[in-house]
């Protein structure tokens, strides 16, 4: 590694470099909620009741359960475990092999520490940069921090939960990028001021420092020794680096990651605020009448409060790790540097912060409750709406149907009428109005017999008795056939879910006259679905059936359904579903 | 605490002959900016309404002009920043630039506005004062060519226009009206890699940190 031509960069500007610190130690810090039961599942991962002293790490999920063999494309993180209490903590050490830029040569090995009380410190140190090995430059190391801040992420992905993983989308959104607290540890600064104020010369010392720790940055001297800490984090200078000075820069580091998660914390909280604000209005849009806010809002509701629920999650770990902490703090001695990194001060501040989140969680809960409610509520007042006009319309339909019953009715004596009108019309047409003197019953009451005129008008009486027969059922049969040519197709379908071979389906089908052909594709089936003219179908000519619909899974070759339509009502259901069922089986579509 | 203005009252009375050539060519980059960046399509502008520059495009036009040479002292580092308060993402950014607005605000050239996001960050915001309107009179024709140089097409001369995208996949751009060729992808959210090696340092502490 030492090579010349190994170590380069891909830097597009000339560096202004002035700040230059010996053998930089890095402490990369965060928090991430966790807690003895995370802990002993990020250790189950490592293999460590096995006694495993390495394993590849990947975020890659197994997603052929039933395949024997495994690929992936060599990149991983190698991690040896140094040591670790199964539910307190894991020390780890880091081979990071992630793909870099050509001609980037990156050696990034680091230790990791997780604590169950939620602190994660990525810690390493810098042997060269770009072929720098003693003093290096501020300009360079941020360059490096950068892509720890970027691997690290990647690296602790791994390790762990889904349900951590979950934390980190709610609160940071990527779970790559989520801001960290810096430490830097120099053993040596290359240009030396004695008074420590004279780095905030308003220019270049000044101006590394801010690109190193953030703006508004402070500073404190102890004899030889220099610290500085600002809004991203803090730099020390120290000549022996022992375990006091390193106490205290890693809490600092610790309560300061701290601070940042409940900063991230508190801005998901107030967007859950703003949402819930919209969720009101959206409310009001439904009390206006509109109903598909009402739809909306149910949802939007559910959304909302499940994800309040997560974040007071979230609260209680950050509320036991808090509390934790401080009580770790206060155990151990403390050296001269407790007043200027004032850990305890803002541990306290943490843990205020997170009681206070407590009133907004359980107020939105509150809200979101009562929103429910207030929805849930006029939901109810709509479908009871809805009820009345459902039995408003039923009773109209009634009574339409009691007036049709009539017309029906009153359409039948008409038929009756019709018909005795048009017999008569048709006598008076072919033999005139018969006269007699006396009516035909009149003459044989009379005494006068049954003659010749008597036989006649039996014989017209019995004729236009059975003519008036003939009429009223050729009416009622003209009627029927008007009905019938009034209701629409009839449809019969058939459920199949029966093993075809797709190919000779295919072939089947491409003899056919297809009117429609429709193919849906989902994550795992494809399903094809035909309709084609019936009366074109060779192999239902004469049959009267209007159109054949058939459906089947080209993945799993299963035929799905088959539909027949037709227009003639008296063909038995089964005969029309034989036509096609039994010409499939006899082409041999199904497998057996 | 209480707030006091630490500005020494020597350095507000400076004239224009006291700015550096980089903080010419800043001050000239935030009045082009203001004018010409957002195509009026896509940007009303009210008369009468003072128009700013968020920090953010700054900062990227910045890094643009500094690798390209634009400015003599200006470097840039890779510094994380927080995108409407949430993911965390690197950009390149000048202190040197950050440190010489701050320089400009200090002499009433340039005055800042805070603005609140919807995800509960907060935008910064800068635009030129009347003073500040009176230092661009004096700006240099070659300090004005060394900004306008970058902000038109190689193509058909015409004023580029400035694109962010913030949304999963951050990216900031220039586009041409006209061509549709010649787009310029500002890396800005493009951290650059160097070459180092890195060995584990072991926590002398471990114990103190358990429970």
């Amino acid at each position: 590694m030492s090579d010349d031509n190994d170590l380069a960069g891909n830097i597009k500007d000339e560096l202004t470099e002035v700040i230059h610190i010996k053998d930089p130690k890095i402490f990369v810090i965060e928090w991430l909620p966790f807690d003895s039961n995370q802990l002993r599942e990020l250790n189950k991962k490592m293999d460590i009741e096995k006694g495993a002293h390495k394993t590849l790490l990947t975020g890659l999920i197994d997603k052929q359960p039933n395949v024997p063999i495994f690929q992936s494309k060599g990149a991983h993180t190698k991690v040896f475990v140094e040591d670790y209490e199964l539910d307190s903590f894991v020390n780890l050490q880091a081979i990071i092999d992630l793909p870099e830029e050509e001609g980037i040569a990156q050696v990034e090995e680091m230790a990791i520490f997780v604590s169950r009380d939620g602190f994660i410190i990525y810690s390493l140190e810098l042997a060269e940069i770009e072929n720098l090995n003693t003093y290096m430059s501020i300009d360079k190391i941020t360059r490096v921090v950068a892509d720890l801040c970027q691997d690290s992420s990647v690296v602790i992905d791994s390790l762990l939960t889904e349900f951590q993983r979950n934390f980190i989308e709610i609160i940071f959104g990527d779970p790559i990028h989520r801001p960290k607290t810096i430490c830097y540890v120099g053993d040596d600064i290359k240009i030396r001021h004695e008074d420590i104020k004279d780095y905030y010369d308003g220019e270049e010392f000044e101006i590394e420092l801010s690109q190193l720790l953030g703006e508004g940055h402070e500073p404190f001297q102890v004899g030889n020794n220099l610290f500085f800490k600002g809004s991203r984090g803090t730099c020390a200078i120290v000549d022996k680096f022992d375990k006091e000075t390193e106490y205290q820069i890693v809490f600092w580091g610790i309560q300061h990651a701290m601070n940042n998660f409940v900063d991230n914390f508190m801005s998901r909280i107030w967007e859950l605020y703003d949402q819930t604000k919209q969720v009101k209005k959206i409310v009001d849009e439904a009390v206006a009448g509109n109903t598909d806010a009402l739809n909306t809002v149910t949802e939007e509701i559910t959304v909302i409060t499940s994800t309040i629920s997560l974040v007071g999650q979230i609260k209680e770990f950050l509320k036991d790790s808090s509390k934790d902490l401080l009580e770790i703090y206060g155990k151990n001695e403390k050296c001269n540097l407790d007043g200027f990194y004032e850990v305890e001060n803002s541990l306290k501040s943490s843990q205020r912060r997170i009681l206070e989140s407590e009133k907004i969680i359980s107020g939105l809960l509150t809200e979101l409750d009562g929103l429910r409610n207030y929805v849930a509520t006029l939901s109810e007042l709509q479908m009871r709406k809805m009820s009345k006009v459902m039995t408003k319309n039923t009773k109209s339909m009634n009574e339409v149907l009691q007036a049709n019953t009539r017309t029906s009715e009153a359409i039948d004596m008409i038929e009756l009428i019709l018909a005795g009108s048009i017999i008569l019309e048709i006598f008076a047409f072919a033999v005139g109005e018969i006269t007699t003197e006396q009516t035909f019953f009149g003459s044989i009451l009379g005494g006068e017999g049954f003659g010749k005129d008597q036989w006649i008008t039996l014989a017209l009486l019995v004729i236009s008795v059975f003519a008036w027969i003939t009429i009223v059922i050729l009416l009622r049969r003209s009627k029927k056939k008007m009905e019938i040519e009034a209701l629409q197709d009839f449809f019969v379908t058939l459920s199949v879910n029966r093993k075809i071979d797709t190919a000779k389906m295919e072939e089947y089908i491409s003899v056919r006259t297809v009117q429609i052909k429709n193919v849906e594709n989902d994550k795992d089936n494809t399903i094809i679905s035909y309709v084609w003219d019936g009366k074109d179908d060779p192999n239902l000519l004469g049959k009267e059936i209007e159109k054949v619909s058939l459906s089947y899974n080209a993945t799993n070759c299963l035929l799905l359904s088959i539909e027949i339509e037709t227009s003639v009502l008296d063909i038995p259901q089964d005969e029309l579903l034989g036509y096609l069922m039994e010409d499939l089986e006899a082409k041999e579509i199904f497998i057996k | 605490m209480s707030f006091e203005d630490k500005t020494p009252e020597s350095s507000k009375v400076e004239t224009f002959e006291s700015l550096t050539r980089d903080q010419q060519l800043l001050l000239y980059t935030i009045d082009y900016l203001t004018k010409w960046m957002v195509s009026d399509e896509h940007f009303v502008r009210n008369e009468g309404d003072k128009v700013w520059i968020k920090e953010l495009p700054l900062w990227a036009i910045m890094y643009y002009q500094i690798t390209h040479g634009s400015y003599e002292t200006y470097d840039y580092a890779p510094i994380p920043i927080q995108f409407f308060g949430r993911s965390s993402f690197t950009v390149n950014l000048s202190y040197e630039g950050v440190d010489d607005v701050e320089d400009l605000r200090e002499l009433d050239v340039l005055e800042k506005i805070r603005l609140s996001t919807s995800q509960h960050g907060f935008v910064t915001a800068y635009r030129i004062t009347e003073i500040g309107d009176k230092y661009l009179l004096k700006i240099p024709k070659d300090v004005i060519d060394e900004v306008e140089k970058l902000f038109f097409c190689e193509s058909c001369q015409k004023r580029m226009h400035f694109y962010m995208n913030m949304g999963d996949n951050p990216s900031v751009l220039m586009d041409c009206p006209d061509c549709d060729e010649s787009d310029v992808h500002l890396d800005f959210l493009e951290s650059e890699d160097v070459s180092y090696v890195s060995k584990p340092y072991f926590l002398k502490i471990s114990d103190m940190l358990k429970r």
